[in-house]
């Protein structure tokens, strides 16, 4: 801006108006500090919004597909199947005017070639149901009618139809737990909600047709009620209950949403910590800003106080700019935020969450708002009571107080509020398999505490550092390294703020890379121990720990089995529970049969001789892990009751397990035992052992060439692959939650200029003798690269020191809790890729001020008052 | 104009001012006694770190005495809370600086008006004063200038009239000219005693003989305490007066006064 001119803008006649004015004196400055804000808030409200969406997706579909149902029962925990003849007895309770049952599966579209389409969009969810039952849900036909049993019909869902080019008429090929399929297109619906699950269509079927192609004969997955007029739907339920025994969940549609959305509430306070930490590192930017804008203004702030001003209104005046600030910033992360939210919801779709179009909540939007207002308010409020103190004879003087190295003090405080809530925090993320929202903002809020610890401890890491990394830079180009190396010193407080925001931000994604890497080590050791089979056969997009996944048929157990490279071959049921039995936490119930299972994958037991162990599972007897019998206190010879949608009975701990599956969360028992407690009929996974190690490769092309012929829908996995599907996994959930963190990383790059500009403007006179005395633009501009290094490879360093130390606490922590066969696995390559990038922050931070700093002529600098 | 029997507007009673501690100690005042009536012009000179601008901040409230009383028409300010200072400062006093100490953000008009601004009043009511205060110092035509478009003087005038703005009892001005041209110091003073004959009270710490010869009173400094006063008119009795206070110095502190 030339100071020719004169300003735009009105007259300035109030407070705000002075801001204004001020901020635009500081352009750079006051872009870089909104920038921080925008980035914050933006991710926060992508975030929200992703959530939200998630939340009235499922709301929206649970509305749609339970319409005017007044009761559901489903197998407890919602898994599990019901036996067919229960219908009879819900329908003969009084007060029942109507049930029906349904099957459901999930279906894939098949590409012309034949293959399955592996697209989420490919896939349809089925309901098998009976049409001569009154319809509960929301669906109102638009084409067509309803699938008449027999003729293979499907009815589908009108924009997935539309979508596949499909007609009441046409025949479509899908892929089914019983094969591929060719199906009449007999009608069209519509849910008039509106339901948009991202892609994924749905679809009914008359019954008979269903039972047989989804491979279900005597079972309902769920089981729909209305009740008579005028009958209390309370008491209802609870008659329901009584009648069906334990083993069956008998709720509401509104009870089941809140059940669905409460699954998810530990995922969204993860999601909700990792978009927070952007505008918790950006409180440190705001603070250096406005901290050096203060520096900078002494003189005036000393002659607003002589001219009149209280210090509370010097105060105000820097909050009011903090406000001016954190509204654009605001505003601009609104719009960011908007389109983060798009990348988000397709990230999610891309994991298989059935996800809508966005969700734009205003309540989204203002709490957002109101985090990134209350966040620059928080950054902003110390600098602002500094600038209350400064004293009016200042006015005269004009200049700042000297640099203070931090204090004793300091590192006390911080190291007692540092250690403790690592300690805790990390006992609170992973002490516990319960999966209570309250726990994960406990966890959430104890991190935010070890932070500001950090924060306070930052300066007596980040400085040695600094003197350490100088020692190099110095031999490299004495004179810079050594200029670069005052200018970072000569304003520590400066420096470590502006470095802690990459400890903060790098540290986490450190803990999340370390955590995942110990992880997948642990698993992969697992798998090594305890996995001697060549091929894993399971269905495309198969998740252990997830909703009921789409069975595979039991008749391909025995097509293999014929197979000539065939060595052994057995099959795994897996189920999913909240509650497992004995204990009561979240894990997998896992069933095979006990000699077969062991011909395939090493299998160790103790507790009891093995003839027992074995023979004791294929009487009815359950085998627990060793980590959750320990957990839960469990031993051989001890009873626990087994409650299923089958049935309910007792069953006598045979032996323990030796196997970490699924973080040690199992229980073992013999596939008769789940079949009659939790009506599970269809095999999760096959699992294959090939006749001698040369067949390996030939078994592996017959059984993919069966899998394609007949099961589209399922694929064989190698030993190898199925270990890296699994790690992909693990990455992949932690890539996310480091995508999301990455956004804190770019705040503080953005806090590097910062605080480099601010090194330039201080250091004019200096640049200008520089120059004067024969120095090159270029040595001017490495003189500023080299500060903006030491900063950025100081935070760096910091960051991968803090994030090693933590997630080693919280591995350790985690081994003697909730998952005893975790071993450290430090991703060595990953902190070696962080180490480069800290370089490479340093270097674009510079860019901008080593610019600035080049420009300089000598003689405006050396005039520069 | 003589001191006379006039009412006083402002009267500090041994003031002393110590900055430090122990082996750091300094007394910058030592038990200064001051009366100025009311539409007087005083100015203060004596030598380097003889105290003047440390009586001057006292005087206008910037800071508070160690010691000693200071009272501005009878009121006394001395051991007034932040609070009351700052208001008085808004209210009862006008500060002009050596370095003008314009806000680089603000055009001239804006400058002016600052005093309301920052203390709460209601700007609107001012809009006309500022107005004619940049007649009265000449600069209608620079309004909506920036400092930075401006002379020194020209600038020292928008802090004359900035100082004016609320009408002050007491204007205070530490070296006004110190940091001008002797053309624009001119103006600045010429200015000043402008304001003295229409009424205004107004004390000028100096180290201009011409310029504190414009005054009605000079007060001479020397180590904190008040050592002689002259009566104004005279360049070359003021110049040998400060001549004579400086030279009782040890060797060597001439230098420093410039
Ligand atoms: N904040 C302070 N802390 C310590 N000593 C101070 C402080 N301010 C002033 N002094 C000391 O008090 C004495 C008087 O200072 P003062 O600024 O009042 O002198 P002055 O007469 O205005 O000098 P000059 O003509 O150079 O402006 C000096 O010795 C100075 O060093
Ligand atoms: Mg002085």
């Amino acid at each position: 801006m030339s100071p020719r001119r004169r300003p735009a803008g009105a007259t300035v006649t109030s407070l705000s108006g002075m801001g204004l004015r001020s901020l635009r004196a500081r352009p750079l400055r006051s872009l870089l500090t909104a920038g921080a804000v925008m980035l914050g808030v933006g991710m926060m409200f992508g975030v929200l919004l992703l959530v939200g969406t998630i939340h009235s997706t499922f709301t929206q579909l649970y509305d749609s597909i339970y319409g005017r149902t007044d009761v559901v029962i489903s197998g407890a925990q919602s898994q599990g199947a019901l036996p067919v003849s229960m219908i009879e007895r819900v329908r003969a309770v009084s007060g029942v005017r109507a049930a029906s049952g349904d099957i459901g599966s999930i279906f894939r579209t098949v590409n012309p070639d034949g293959t399955v389409n592996r697209a989420q969009t490919a896939q349809v969810y089925v309901v098998g149901v009976d049409y001569a039952q009154p319809d509960m849900t929301t669906a109102r036909r638009v084409a067509g009618h309803d699938p008449i049993d027999g003729r293979n019909q499907i009815q589908l869902d009108r924009d997935w139809a539309a979508r596949h080019g499909l007609k009441v008429g046409d025949r479509v090929r899908l892929s089914t737990p019983s094969g591929l399929v060719t199906l009449t297109v007999s009608g069209l619906y519509t849910f008039p909600g509106g339901l948009n699950l991202g892609g994924y269509g749905t679809a009914s079927m008359a019954l008979g047709d269903a039972r047989r192609i989804m491979d279900k004969p005597a079972t309902w997955d769920e089981i729909s009620v209305l009740a008579q007029p005028g009958v209390s739907v309370t008491g209802l339920r609870a008659t329901l209950a009584a009648r069906l025994g334990p083993g069956v969940e008998v709720s509401t549609p509104a009870t089941k949403t809140s059940e669905a959305l409460d699954q998810l509430s530990a995922l969204d306070v993860v999601l909700y910590f990792f978009s927070g930490i952007a505008l918790f590192v950006g409180i440190f930017l705001i603070l250096n800003s406005f901290n050096m804008t203060i520096l900078q203004r002494m003189r005036e702030l000393g002659t607003l106080r002589a001219l009149g001003a209280s210090g509370g209104r010097v105060a105000q005046s820097i909050v009011l700019e903090a406000a001016i600030v954190a509204s654009v910033g605001s505003l601009a992360g609104l719009a960011l935020g908007a389109g983060l939210a798009v990348l988000l919801v397709r990230a999610m779709q891309n994991f298989g969450m059935p996800v809508s179009g966005i969700d734009f909540s205003p309540s989204a939007a203002v709490i957002a708002v109101g985090i990134g207002l209350l966040a620059t308010l928080a950054g902003a409020a110390r600098p602002a009571l500094r600038a209350a103190r400064v004293p009016p004879v200042r006015a005269l003087v004009g200049e700042g107080e000297p640099p203070r190295p931090p204090g004793a003090r300091r590192a006390v405080i911080g190291l007692a509020l540092f250690l403790p809530s690592m300690l805790a925090g990390g006992l609170l993320w992973f002490g516990t398999t319960s999966t209570s929202p309250l726990i994960g903002i406990g966890a959430a809020l104890t991190t935010m505490l070890m932070f500001v610890g950090m924060v306070m401890l930052a300066p007596f890491v980040v400085l040695p550092l600094v003197s350490l990394l100088a020692i190099p830079l110095r031999w490299l180009m004495p004179a810079e390294g050594r200029l670069a190396t005052d200018a970072a010193k000569a304003s520590p407080e400066r420096t470590a703020a502006t470095a802690a925001t990459l400890v903060i931000a790098l540290s986490v994604v450190v803990v999340n890379a370390t955590v995942a890497a110990s992880f997948i080590g642990s698993i992969q050791s697992e798998f090594d121990r305890a996995f001697s089979r060549d091929l894993t056969v399971q269905p495309i997009g198969y998740q252990e720990m997830g909703p009921p996944q789409p069975g595979i048929s039991t008749r391909l157990l025995a097509q293999i089995a014929a197979l000539p490279q065939t060595g052994a071959v057995a099959s795994r049921r897996n189920l999913y529970l909240r509650n497992l039995p004995g204990g009561g936490s979240q894990g997998v119930l896992v069933a095979y049969s006990p000699y077969s299972y062991r011909q395939v994958d090493k299998v160790s037991y103790s507790g009891a001789p093995l003839a027992t162990v074995l023979g004791g599972m294929a009487k009815g007897g359950i085998v627990p892990s060793q980590v959750y019998a320990d957990e839960h206190n469990l031993h051989v010879g001890d009873r626990v009751r087994l409650s299923g949608p089958s049935g309910s009975r007792m069953a006598t701990v045979v032996g323990l397990a030796d196997t970490y599956e699924a973080g040690g969360q199992t229980v073992q028992m013999s596939l008769q035992t789940m079949a009659a407690v939790y009506g599970v009929h269809t095999d999760s996974q096959i699992v294959v052992k090939a006749s001698s190690p040369s067949a390996r490769g030939a078994l592996e092309r017959s059984v993919s060439a069966l899998l394609a012929r007949d099961y589209p829908g399922l694929e064989a996995q190698s030993a190898a692959a199925f270990k890296r599907s699994t790690t992909d996994a693990i990455n992949q959930q932690f890539g996310f939650f480091n995508a999301i963190v990455a956004i804190a990383v770019v705040v503080g790059v953005l806090g590097i200029i910062n605080t480099l500009s601010m090194s330039v403007i201080e250091r004019t006179r200096e640049i200008g003798v520089l120059r004067a005395l024969g120095a090159s633009r270029w040595r001017v501009r490495r003189t500023m690269a080299n500060e903006s290094l030491l900063i950025s490879l100081a935070g760096t360093l910091a960051g991968i020191l803090a994030g090693v130390g933590i997630a080693i606490v919280w591995v350790l922590s985690m081994r003697s809790t909730t998952f005893p066969g975790l071993s450290l696995n430090l991703p060595l390559s990953l902190l070696g890729t962080i180490a480069v990038l800290g370089v490479v922050i340093g270097v674009i931070a510079a860019i901008l001020p080593a610019r600035r700093a080049a420009r300089l002529e000598p003689l405006t600098a050396i005039r520069y008052e | 104009m003589a001191t006379g029997a006039q009412a006083i507007a402002l009267e500090a009673h041994d003031l002393v001012k110590l900055y430090g501690e122990g082996s750091v100690q300094v007394q910058a005042l030592a038990g200064v006694d001051l009366q100025v009536a009311r539409g007087e012009f005083v100015a203060i000179m004596g030598p380097s770190g003889s105290g003047k601008s440390t009586l001057l901040h006292i005087l206008g409230a910037l800071d508070r005495p160690t010691r000693g009383t200071v009272a501005i028409h009878g009121r006394r300010y001395d051991t007034l809370d932040d609070r009351a200072l700052t208001r008085l400062r808004g209210e009862v006093f006008g500060f002009i600086f050596q370095f003008f100490n314009l806000l680089p953000t603000l055009t001239a008009a804006e400058n002016v008006l600052l005093p309301a601004l920052v203390s709460g009043a209601a700007t609107a009511d001012y809009a006309q004063r500022t107005d004619e205060l940049l007649a009265l110092v000449g600069l209608s035509d620079r309004a909506g200038h920036l400092p930075a478009a401006m002379s020194g003087g020209e600038q020292q005038r928008v802090a004359i009239a900035r100082a004016l703005l609320r009408s002050p009892e007491l204007l205070l001005a530490d070296e006004p000219t110190g940091n001008l041209d002797s053309a624009s110091g001119a103006t600045v003073l010429g200015l000043l005693r402008r304001l003295v004959d229409d009424g205004q009270t107004v004390v000028m710490v100096t180290h201009d003989g011409g310029a504190a010869a414009l005054a009605d009173r000079i007060i001479f400094l020397r180590d904190g305490l008040v050592v002689s006063e002259l009566a104004g008119g005279d360049d070359g009795r003021v110049a040998a007066e400060l001549r004579s206070v400086t030279a009782s110095l040890p060797p060597g502190a001439e230098e420093e006064t410039r």
